[in-house]
């Protein structure tokens, strides 16, 4: 007589096998069951080879589901494949963030590359190229870089995207013409300018008649030189000649007081207020140009840009002049700066003349004849966008392939397991 | 506005760095009587050891005595001449076996490297009045006094192709080294060479 | 319990055994066919199959049936025998006693007392064990095979490991290569001592200026060539092994050695010998005498990073005046110190013998020489100090030196670096702790109250015990006079009677609590003078016994002075932020001082002043326009070396020997021009030859070649400023 434990246990066993039964049921059915006629997605780890199934296939309504922005190629083979005629979508598993990245030369002797980047705040990036990381944003965010070298492309990965640009231009750099009268601060600046790179023609007037020359010297154009730096009021012999220029596409920089000029106040960024004199001691300190004396830019214009303070009082001021840029400085003794300052004075005081003059300068781009075989996607997720249409909400999506497959593979599972169970069971109670 | 040049005397602890008080003015007077440079009516003193080196771009230095300088105004020297500054050393003894030589070649070479003669095709014998031999003998070289000898070179530490320190055995102090009035009794000024200096350190 | 319910229930035991076992193999199978299917993926570089898990599955089912066959032959007759042989002393009682179809009833009772005594618990479990073990490692084998194949890269790992083995090939021993078993010999100058070092399979060798480097490696050295910085370098034949010598330079160099089957390139970094270091102890100070008589005691101690050879005091004696001045030098307390580090020198200079004369100058200092015979015998010297005798009738004349300001104490740190120091360390506030920031804050107060005391010296000077002296006031203060009473407070009052009460019990002078008296009325009236002056209040004054100040009220110094006090109270406690104002303002009073009233040690210095309007353009001679030459780039091999380590990186990725090569190449020519690439360089060439990672360290090689991100921020409105 078989005891309750034993009659549970056939009943258990009779339960397995009727669950394989109808698992092996289910699977012939859906074997039987053609596939859904349209709305095919694919998993993002295989669209390659989906996109080269469906390009033979045809099939009338894809679906694709990224987890990231995809490559220029796959982007370009969706749009190919939504010109055909096929009804294109696409979702995404996760949020897509935007980014865009762009490249351009500096306005620098020595060359360089600035990178503008603009990506969604909330998700890192890093910024590298062929030779390696070069920085990163570790939330996000905006930012303008700019690199001395730059080996092949420029990529900004995300964890949704990778943009990649490359510098696609150079620039012709002419020389600065310096004008001003022999003195420390002519001097230094000439010293500034050229130990950082810089070709500089210069004119120094030591005495009537008598002047230190050096360079090429002509006529005030773009075509002679990058920019013009006044550094006295000296230069009103040639001020009628350096707003011309400015007003044609030159760049002009406006040292001390020589924007009270005539012609030159016309294309300043502000007039000139009255000096005020540098903080004592403080050329040495971390603020060095506090220190300075300075004739503050008084009664900006409207479109003048301000690039340095001092407290209330703008120090620096920027504008464009029709065609041209003019920077207006107030600082009239920065040498006292690269003499009298820190440890790194010298070369501080020579990069920001040379940013000052690189601010303005007249720096005319030459395109390169080609960008090699570096692809360029300096927008990915706009340009999916613009190549297939915004993404299609996930609700709406048909069911996938990948589902199926799952769906198949556990069944099958279910069918294995519930036979073994019950051939399991009854063989431990001795049973055939 | 332009900074007025201020013509510098550097003062040194160990000798008579003050010896020719006249020289500053006699220069000043010669840059204003020949250049429309703003200069400053009056000459400044300034310790090499100070802080306050910094704020002249070019100092004159001489002496009779032996030169030796301290820790600070050896590093500040070093300093000084990398940063851009000029130093014009004049051996007021004219006497290359005196002590102001000796010991001065000596610490300025320990502060800024060896001096080397300059040639007279140098920049600085054109920078304003042209001296196609070179630097300009003074009298106390042509009438025999201190070692007897007319030297024919100046020497420099140079920065690049820059000069960092002018030194001289020629005895300019003493040549420059009367009041500016008394220029009216001279047919040739002899103070031009010092225009030279001073331009040549403005412009280059 | 009957012999047949134990004998079931060791059948049960049994076929759990068993359906374990079972499960062990088939999970082995299906792991070892996952293992294989991984590998075989990853070998050719395809995504593993779909099909891969059904038919580890599928085979895992298999076997687990095939293992599971076994249950049929799990009978109760069968088990019972099972155990009889593992449990002898049955003697087979356990076999009858299960077969109830040949036991009658009393003997089955006779046979289930007898099986009832006999237990086979242990040998079932030790039957179950031994079956279980084999197939439990051998999954863990397959678990951990399957495991390897999925992470390491199978596909490339055979690829990678030619491309070790050729950055290897750099390094490690090959035994076709004549360099693989280089050793150098490294021996210093005779003067350093002639050391022998050996360095094994170098790659760079570092050594005194002078040494000589011999490269050795057995073997005939056949086709082997060397140049050092392309010089070529003669191979010599020594024994049975080969040499090339090379002497290390003042410059960083390359020594490169060429075969056929590759070359090996080793970095010469010349380590230079300093001079010694002289620090005179006595004169510690600049003398004036009036006669010059007796002895002058001088000593000095030197030291030198190798070793010194000799010292002597030097003298210089100037004699003259206006322009003519005779010179005599000589030496004296010279000594050896036969190689010794470090040395004393000591010296009496007998100025009798000197025969000085008033307005005579000795100059002496002390020199030390090490023993370098490679580029000359370097020569420290110490400062100077200066023995003056007076001249006469010096001390009655009005007629005096000029001098500029006296400055602070050449050894005292300036204002102006107190607060660069003070900046910093605030800078570095938020990475330090607190201890090390109040430390350090307080070694920069030290440094300021000295300096602070050096500007109460100016402004207190001290003559002494004369009551009265001589002080000057700035225009508009009315002159202290004796008839005036003291103005003091009621507190300050009674504290001076307290004192004067010391002073007669103590036995002083009326004169000296006069003087003492005085003291205390001026120490008092400054402090007014110095409140008044900067508008804060009372300070104390550091006046030490019964010295009578003398006040040379300087208006600005006061400021500065007062300002300093100030700074040194916050810094400290540490509050580097709170002291920098008072700090810039003690800056400024002192600049002030300068241009103000000026103090004078020795009077005022003649100036003549140029009448410029006058003379302005007046030179009958006019200058000559010039031409100015430009000036080179500050550094310009800084953009090429950075280009260069742009190219090495990028190689990197392709040749790593070639990259290495490179970067070593880049690295001695930047040890001079740019140390710290030279040292990111290093680094990351130890990586790379370790087989190491060197992502990060030439990421940090590139961002210092060319501080690689020149300018970084928000996007701005104007791009291309700062």
């Amino acid at each position: 007589m078989r005891s309750l434990a034993d009659r549970a246990r056939v009943i258990a066993e009779r339960g397995a096998r009727a669950v394989a039964f109808a698992a092996l049921a289910i699977l012939f059915w859906r074997a039987l069951r053609p596939p859904p006629p349209s709305g095919v997605e694919v998993a993002g780890a295989s669209i390659e080879r989906d996109l080269a199934r469906w390009t033979t296939t045809a099939p009338a309504e894809i679906h694709v589901r990224l987890d990231a922005a995809p490559s220029p190629l796959v982007r370009d083979w969706l749009r190919a494949l939504s010109r055909s005629g096929m009804r294109t979508h696409w979702s995404a598993a996760r949020p897509l963030r935007p980014v865009a990245i762009v490249a351009e030369p500096t306005v620098e002797p020595d060359g360089g590359t600035r990178v503008r980047l603009a990506s969604a705040v909330g998700e890192p990036v890093s910024i590298g190229d062929a030779a390696g990381l070069i920085d990163s944003l570790a939330t996000g965010g905006n930012a303008e870089l700019e690199m001395a070298t730059v080996e092949g492309d420029l990529r900004a990965r995300g964890t949704t995207y990778t943009a990649s640009t490359i510098a696609r231009d150079t620039i012709a750099l002419r020389p600065v013409l310096v004008l001003g009268v022999a003195g420390w601060e002519s001097k230094f600046t000439i010293a500034a300018l050229e130990e950082r790179g810089w070709r500089v023609a210069s004119r120094l007037r030591v005495a009537p008649g008598v002047e230190i020359t050096q360079g090429p010297l002509g006529a005030i154009d773009t075509s002679r030189y990058a920019a013009v730096v006044a550094i006295d009021t000296s230069a009103a012999s040639s001020a009628d000649a350096i707003a011309r220029y400015a007003r044609s596409g030159g760049g002009v920089v406006l040292a001390g007081n020589t924007a009270r000029l005539a012609s030159l106040s016309g294309i300043a960024a502000g007039s000139v207020g009255g000096r005020v004199p540098g903080i004592a001691g403080a050329v040495a300190s971390a603020a060095p140009r506090t220190g300075l004396g300075v004739f503050p830019v008084a009664a900006a214009r409207s479109d003048a840009v301000p690039l340095e303070r001092r407290s209330a009082a703008v120090t620096v001021a920027a504008r464009r002049v029709d065609a041209g840029r003019v920077v207006q400085t107030g600082y009239d003794e920065t040498w006292r700066w690269r003499m009298s300052g820190g440890e790194e004075a010298v070369a501080a005081h020579r990069e920001w003349w040379s940013r000052l003059v690189s601010a303005v300068a007249y720096a005319p781009l030459v395109r390169r004849a080609s960008t090699g075989d570096v692809a360029i996607d300096e927008t990915p997720l706009a340009s999916l966008i613009d190549a297939v249409g915004p993404a299609t909400s996930l609700d709406a999506a048909p069911r996938s392939n990948t589902d199926r497959s799952r769906t198949t593979r556990l069944l099958f599972a279910i069918v294995v397991g519930a036979l073994l169970l019950e051939w399991a069971s009854r063989r431990l109670r001795g049973a055939r | 506005m332009v900074s007025e040049f201020v013509f510098a005397t550097g003062q040194y602890d160990s000798g008579d760095w003050d010896s020719a008080p006249l020289v500053p003015a006699n220069l000043i007077d010669s840059m204003a009587r020949y250049t429309s440079l703003p200069v400053a009516p009056t000459g400044a003193i300034v310790a090499l050891a100070s802080d306050d080196l910094f704020r002249f771009p070019l100092v004159y230095l001489t002496g009779h005595l032996p030169v030796r300088f301290t820790d600070v105004e050896r590093a500040n020297v070093r300093r000084f001449v990398d940063r851009g500054g000029m130093l014009f050393v004049d051996d007021h003894n004219h006497d290359i076996d005196g002590a102001f030589h000796k010991t001065a070649i000596d610490e300025l070479s320990r502060s800024v490297g060896a001096l080397t003669q300059l040639p007279n095709t140098h920049a600085i014998y054109s920078a304003f009045f042209k001296f196609p031999d070179g630097p300009p003998n003074t009298s106390h070289e042509l009438n025999g006094w201190g070692d007897n000898l007319v030297h024919t070179h100046l020497l420099a530490a140079m920065r690049g192709d820059r000069i960092g320190v002018l030194y001289s055995n020629k005895d300019y102090s003493s040549e420059w080294g009367y009041h500016p009035d008394n220029k009216r009794f001279l047919s040739v000024d002899n103070t031009k060479f010092g225009v030279n200096v001073i331009v040549y350190a403005l412009t280059r | 319990m009957q012999p047949f319910e134990r004998v079931r229930r060791t059948r049960g035991v049994l076929a759990a055994a068993i359906a374990a076992r079972a499960l062990l193999w088939a999970a082995f199978a299906t792991l070892g066919v996952m293992t294989v299917a991984t590998a075989s993926s990853r070998l050719g570089a395809t995504d593993a199959p779909t099909v891969a898990w059904p038919l580890a599955l599928m085979t895992g089912v298999l076997v687990l049936g095939a293992m599971l066959a076994s249950w049929r032959r799990l009978t109760i007759p069968r088990v019972a025998l099972w155990i009889e042989e593992r449990v002898p002393r049955l003697q087979y009682a356990l076999v009858t006693a299960v077969d109830s179809s040949a036991t009658a009833a009393p003997v089955a009772a006779l046979l289930a007392d007898r099986v009832r005594e006999v237990s086979w618990s242990a040998e079932t479990r030790r039957a179950i064990a031994r079956s279980l073990v084999r197939p439990f490692f051998a999954v863990v084998v397959a678990a951990v095979a399957l495991v390897i194949a999925r992470r390491v890269d199978v596909g490339r790992l055979t690829t990678a490991d030619r491309d070790v083995a050729a950055v290897r090939a750099a390094t490690a021993p090959d035994r076709s290569s004549p360099f693989a078993r280089l050793v150098a010999t490294i021996r210093t100058p005779a003067y350093a001592g002639g050391r022998v070092v050996r360095v094994e399979s170098p790659v760079s060798v570092a050594a005194l200026v002078g040494s000589i480097v011999a490269f050795e490696a057995p073997g005939a050295g056949q086709d082997v060539t060397a140049d050092a910085s392309g010089i070529a370098v003669p191979v010599e034949r020594v024994g049975d092994a080969w040499r090339v010598s090379v002497t290390v330079g003042p410059r960083p160099s390359l020594v490169r050695l060429r075969h056929v089957t590759g070359d090996r390139v080793v970095a010469l970094e010349p380590r230079a010998d300093s001079i010694p270091t002289v620090r005179l102890t006595l004169p510690a100070r600049d003398t004036v005498m009036r006669v010059a008589r007796g002895a002058m005691a001088m000593s000095a101690e030197a030291h030198d990073d190798i070793g010194l050879v000799g010292g002597a005091f030097e003298y210089i004696v100037s004699s003259g005046e206006g322009e003519s001045f005779t010179f005599r030098s000589g030496t004296l307390g010279g000594r050896t110190f036969g190689g010794a580090a470090g040395g004393a020198l000591s010296a009496s200079l007998g100025l009798d013998a000197l025969a000085l004369k008033p307005g005579d100058l000795v100059h002496v200092r002390a020199v030390a020489r090490d023993g370098n015979t490679v580029s000359g015998a370097g020569v420290g010297a110490s400062e100077t100090r200066v023995l003056r005798v007076a001249r006469a009738g010096e001390y009655d004349s009005i007629a005096v030196e000029g001098a500029p300001p006296p400055e602070a104490d050449k050894s005292l740190i300036s204002q102006r670096m107190l607060i660069i120091l003070a900046e910093a360390l605030e800078r570095r506030r938020p990475r330090i702790g607190r201890e090390t920031l109040v430390s350090e804050s307080r070694a920069i107060g030290r440094d300021q109250t000295r300096l602070r005391k050096r500007v109460g010296d100016i402004i207190f000077a001290r003559l002494g015990d004369d009551p009265t002296g001589e002080h000057e006031h700035t225009p508009g203060e009315p002159p202290h006079t004796d008839s005036e009473p003291p103005r003091v407070d009621p507190a300050a009052a009674a504290a001076r009677d307290s004192m004067r009460q010391a002073m007669v019990r103590a036995g002083r002078s009326a004169r000296e609590i006069a003087a003492a008296d005085s003291a205390d009325s001026a120490r008092t009236e400054l402090l007014r003078a110095a409140s008044a002056a900067t508008g804060t209040g009372q300070e104390i004054l550091d006046f030490e016994g019964d010295e009578t100040p003398i006040v040379a009220i300087n208006r600005p110094l006061l400021e500065a002075y007062n300002a300093m006090w100030e700074a040194s109270r916050e810094l400290d406690q540490g509050e580097t932020a709170r002291a920098l104002p008072p700090m810039r303002r003690a800056l400024a009073a002192i600049q002030r001082a300068r241009q103000a009233e000026r103090i004078y040690l020795r009077g005022k210095a003649p100036s003549v002043v140029v009448d410029l309007a006058r003379v302005r353009l007046t030179g009958k001679e006019t200058g000559v326009a010039n031409a100015r030459t430009p000036r080179a780039a500050a550094d310009p091999l800084a953009a090429r070396r950075a280009e260069r380590l742009a190219e090495s990186i990028a190689i990197a990725s392709r040749d790593a020997a070639a990259a290495i090569d490179s970067l070593v190449l880049l690295r001695v020519e930047a040890l001079d021009a740019a140390p710290s690439l030279a040292a990111a360089i290093a680094d990351a060439v130890d990586a790379m030859r370790g087989g190491r990672d060197a992502t990060a360290l030439l990421a940090r090689a590139r961002r210092i070649a060319d501080g690689s991100t020149r300018a970084r921020g928000p996007l701005r409105v104007w791009s291309g400023a700062w």
